[in-house]
């Protein structure tokens, strides 16, 4: 089994969120994978990130062995990586995928801890089964599994066994438990392979809704039910699901798919009880829920269409595609994203003014129709005469540009075409205005792109 | 009296020719005027608002004329006992708060006791041209006159916690100990002001003018309370903006972006109208004018400058144009009708338990329950109304704050179920806590509804009606609650 385990070296390079046009500097690192069906190497979403290039280390063979990322879910921090020199896959097996491991039963986890050039085997046992939030995207939770099999750095994206079969992928731990690290479960892994197999990366789609439990028995016999029954509640549903029609509030999901929902909202799978949002994460984008709910006092069978939503993305961590900005006059604008307002340091929430973590984290529930489709931000101002009397020159978020409100990136390159007079006025979301000569920042455009090495003025 | 006052001025004279005289002199000169503080209170925990716990706080102040004692107002909020000490130490005499005012921060004590004024003699507050040489912070330690130095740094206006009500203070550095609670800040024979609070080596002191003038005004018996611009401004300091508003004027003045701060009332200013002088002072660029007593100060300073609530100032502003002169009333820094209601403090927490739900006003009280950083640790959500207006049909919030575990509200005990904003009760628009018990009287076929605010954790709780009597006294029992409600 060890045999088709590898070794992964990458170079790889970030943006800087607030310099948009600027990288950090080279970073090299390590992490694990193994090669599956198709001849290719399966490994972390976390592994590749930003990845410049990718090497890959067989076992026991000195050779480099390049490689490129043919599918990446950061969502579900999982990678398929491609080889095109011929000979690497030779007399290397595809690693098989099983299912769930049991609680208490025992598995091994492999690969090549510490930057390590030697394969390494722990074993333990799984300590127990349940959602977890992904750490790489940051803001989404998928099912995995936990154990006391130590998964340090550079296991990432490596296989955990159990009886010959790939049962998970080692993929995070928790700082400050001891003998605790996280593997990638085998459904969360299929669906991924699945989802890709037509050639395109389409996500884990989502229902929309928030489930609370359903245990009070005033609010049972409210909605009709028996005090002590099954069965959860839908407390609230995102604006898309709402317009839809298909579940509404105080909805009662019995059961998703073949799986009774508890008044806990939970399901009981493969004899683990685990949030019954696992059971949403099923289908693939585009296929149909099947859940059986509770509505009017009677039992309904609905289908839910399964669609992906991508208006979550900005709140949790991006990869791979550089930011998008546009610079004009040394004016840096750049989409409102939880990696822009991490460069404001540890303490960001305490850093960012509220009309920012608001609009990241809670306009879209509060008040959708105010939403704007992309936050702009005015993340630093490049210092030149054109500018320099501007006091609000940075961290602030626009709200409209010579009268235009701003949505998008493209709208702010729209509104500073626009405007009948001689300057243009930015007003922020704090009520703040500034402004600049029209004349005098078209002239010193140029030059300030060329004193602070900026390439292109804008990324869309 | 006046025997002791002649010689305290001699003294004062001395002082300036023989450094050597100067710690006894000093000592002598402050004993009799300063008294030590023993203050017990209510400290309230706004999260737990029926728990009333004892606290007590020691500090300092100063007697003036009139038999009176001056101090700063803080610590004194829900005191239930002061207790005053002259001479550093022996006997303990019960004072009583006469006057306080939070805004000011100040407060004025007397005492009973006729035997209290003897031996004591009131202190001469400073005059404007006295306020920066030869500082020395001075109080009681240990029975003993205790002095440090003190530099002076600069003049500077601040604000409340959570409102704009302005006041003028002096900055100035020190190594004084935990100073900060009332120590007289003095030079030579003169007290300069109250410490008021001291972060690092930097102490606030109220200045004297600004405690003589609020006194007098007092006295007067035509003091009323503290007034404020009720408007927020920006720096006019970039050419670029004051041309796109056609200023044409000579530089200077602020923008204003906000007329009024608070919701239902009208103000003359407009948005975007630029602010040139208040009262005759030119205001620049940065939003600073140059006060005769205190140099370049904020603006925000005119709202107290010799003025008082209802007081009015007049503007000369950039309009449509051209210069005009409009007149501005001060309104009262009461800031009591906020969306974010910050009410005048010696108020208890006021509350409603229904069935183990605890609803609380969302006030300033409460979101400073999560310390004195609670911007930062209080749950977001909530911090974020300070910044938003309200609107006439919710001119105020209410939250469900925590829930009290029982049988009867099981389902609802979780985090997610703590600090939501209710919206609505049995259909009925929550505003206050009134508004929650004229609502429990209309349960909707035999149920109590309660709607949170959109995007909340959970958006809706749903009781038993019939049962939240029986409920409500096992819940007042199993947690040791005298009353269910207080609405005063």
């Amino acid at each position: 089994m060890g045999r088709s385990v590898v070794q992964v070296l990458v170079y790889s390079q970030s943006p800087i969120w607030d310099a948009p046009w600027r990288n950090k500097p080279v970073a090299s690192s390590s992490g694990s994978g193994f090669v599956i069906d198709g001849e290719r190497v399966m490994t972390n979403a976390h592994v590749v990130s930003w990845a410049k290039q990718i090497v890959l280390r067989r076992f026991q063979d000195p050779r480099p062995w390049l490689a490129r990322v043919e599918y990446v879910s950061h969502e579900c921090d999982l990678a398929v990586l491609k080889v095109d020199t011929p000979g690497f896959f030779d007399q290397l097996e595809p690693l098989p995928i099983g299912g769930l491991p049991k609680v208490q039963s025992t598995v091994v986890t492999c690969g090549y801890p510490a930057g390590g050039q030697q394969i390494s085997y722990t074993r333990g046992v799984v300590s127990r089964v349940e959602m977890q939030n992904y750490v790489h995207i940051g803001n989404k939770a998928f099912l995995s599994v936990q154990t006391d099999a130590a998964i340090n750095p550079g296991n990432s994206g490596g296989p955990v066994f159990q009886d010959k079969v790939v049962v998970g992928v080692a993929f995070m731990g928790t700082p400050g438990l001891e003998n605790t690290g996280f593997f990638i479960p085998s459904a969360v892994i299929n669906h991924f392979l699945k989802d890709v197999s037509d050639g395109e990366l389409d996500g884990f789609p989502k229902a929309g809704v928030r489930i609370v439990s359903l245990q009070n028995p005033a609010y049972r016999r409210y909605l009709g039910l028996s005090p002590t029954g099954d069965g959860a509640r839908i407390d609230s549903l995102t604006d898309q699901t709402e317009k839809t029609g298909i579940l509404k509030k105080d909805d009662v999901i019995l059961a998703v798919g073949e799986y009774p929902v508890g008044s806990d909202g939970t399901i009981l799978l493969e004899g683990n009880r685990v949030y019954c949002t696992t059971a949403f994460q099923v289908p693939q984008r585009g296929e149909e829920l099947k859940l059986t709910i509770w509505r009017g006092k009677k039992e309904l069978k609905v289908a839910v269409p399964m669609e992906v939503f991508g208006d979550e993305m900005n709140t949790g961590n991006l990869y791979d595609a550089p930011p998008r900005y546009f610079v004009f006059a040394g004016l840096v604008f750049t989409p409102l994203t939880l990696d822009y307002v991490k460069t404001f340091g540890r303490n960001w929430r305490s850093v960012a003014n509220s009309e920012m973590v608001y609009e990241l984290y809670y306009r879209r529930n509060e008040t959708p129709a105010k939403v704007r489709k992309e936050p702009i931000v005015l993340a630093a101002t490049l210092a030149h005469p054109v500018n320099a009397d501007m006091r609000l020159a940075s961290r602030a978020m626009i709200d409209t540009i010579n009268g235009k409100r701003i949505e998008s990136l493209e709208d702010v390159i729209t509104a500073l075409g626009r405007g009948s007079k001689p300057q243009h006025i930015i007003k922020f979301a704090s009520g703040t205005v500034e402004c600049l000569d029209k004349t005098q920042a078209e002239l010193a455009n140029p030059g300030i792109l060329e004193t602070y090495g900026i390439k292109a003025d804008r990324r869309l | 009296m006046k025997i002791k006052t002649h010689f305290l001025l001699l003294a004062a004279i001395f002082t300036a020719a023989s450094p050597a005289f100067c710690q006894e002199s000093l000592d002598a000169r402050w004993q009799s005027s300063i008294v030590n503080f023993d203050i017990t209170r209510n400290n309230f925990n706004f999260r737990v608002p029926w728990d009333k716990r004892a606290d007590s706080a020691r500090k300092t102040g100063a007697i003036i004329n009139g038999k009176v004692i001056v101090t700063t107002a803080n610590r004194l909020a829900n005191h239930t006992l002061v207790r005053l000490q002259k001479g550093g130490r022996g006997q303990w005499y019960t004072g009583q708060v006469e006057w306080v005012d939070y805004q000011a921060n100040l407060a004025v004590v007397r005492v009973a006791d006729p035997s209290f004024w003897e031996g004591t003699a009131p202190v001469r507050l400073a005059s404007l041209n006295e306020l920066k040489g030869n500082l020395q912070i001075v109080r009681w330690r240990s029975g003993n006159i205790e002095q440090r130095a003190a530099e002076f740094s600069r003049f500077t206006v601040a604000d409340a916690n959570f409102n704009q009500a302005p006041r003028i203070e002096m900055k100035a550095s020190s190594e004084m100990e935990g100073a900060g609670r009332g120590e007289l800040l003095v030079s030579g024979a003169r007290v300069v002001g109250l410490v008021a609070s001291k972060t690092g080596s930097t102490c606030s002191v109220i200045p004297s003018p600004f405690i003589e003038s609020v006194l007098k005004q007092r006295a007067s018996g035509d003091y009323k309370g503290l007034g404020f611009f009720d408007f927020i401004w920006q720096p006019a300091s970039n050419p670029a903006t004051t041309k796109y508003f056609e200023f044409s004027g000579q530089t200077g003045g602020v923008l204003l972006i906000k007329p009024t701060t608070r919701p239902g009332t009208s103000s003359p200013l407009k948005l975007h109208d630029i602010i040139l002088a208040v009262d005759g002072f030119p205001i620049d660029i940065q939003g600073d004018y140059l006060d005769p007593d205190y140099g370049h100060v904020i603006m925000e300073y005119l709202a107290c400058r010799n003025k008082w609530a209802g007081d009015t100032v007049q503007l000369k502003i950039w309009r449509d144009g051209r210069e005009q002169e409009i007149d501005y009333v001060l309104p009262k820094a009461d800031f009591t009708s906020n969306l974010v209601t910050d009410r005048p403090d010696d108020t208890e927490p006021t509350y409603v338990i229904a069935g183990g739900l605890v609803f609380v006003p969302l006030s300033a009280e409460f979101l400073s329950s999560w310390g004195a950083d609670w911007q930062r640790t209080a749950p977001f959500r909530l911090v974020h109304y300070n910044n938003q207006k309200a609107n006439e049909n919710q001119p105020s919030l209410v939250v469900l704050s925590l829930v009290l575990p029982d049988r009867y509200n099981i389902g609802y005990q979780k985090r997610n179920s703590h600090n939501l904003v209710i919206d609505r009760a049995n259909g009925r628009q929550i505003s206050k806590l009134n508004d929650v018990l004229e609502a429990l009287k209309t349960p909707q076929e035999g149920f109590h509804v309660f709607e949170f605010k959109k995007g909340s954790s959970m958006e809706k709780i749903i009781l038993d009606a019939e049962r939240m009597p029986e409920a409500n006294q096992r819940i007042a029992k199993r947690y040791n609650i005298e009353r269910l409600q207080k609405l005063k």
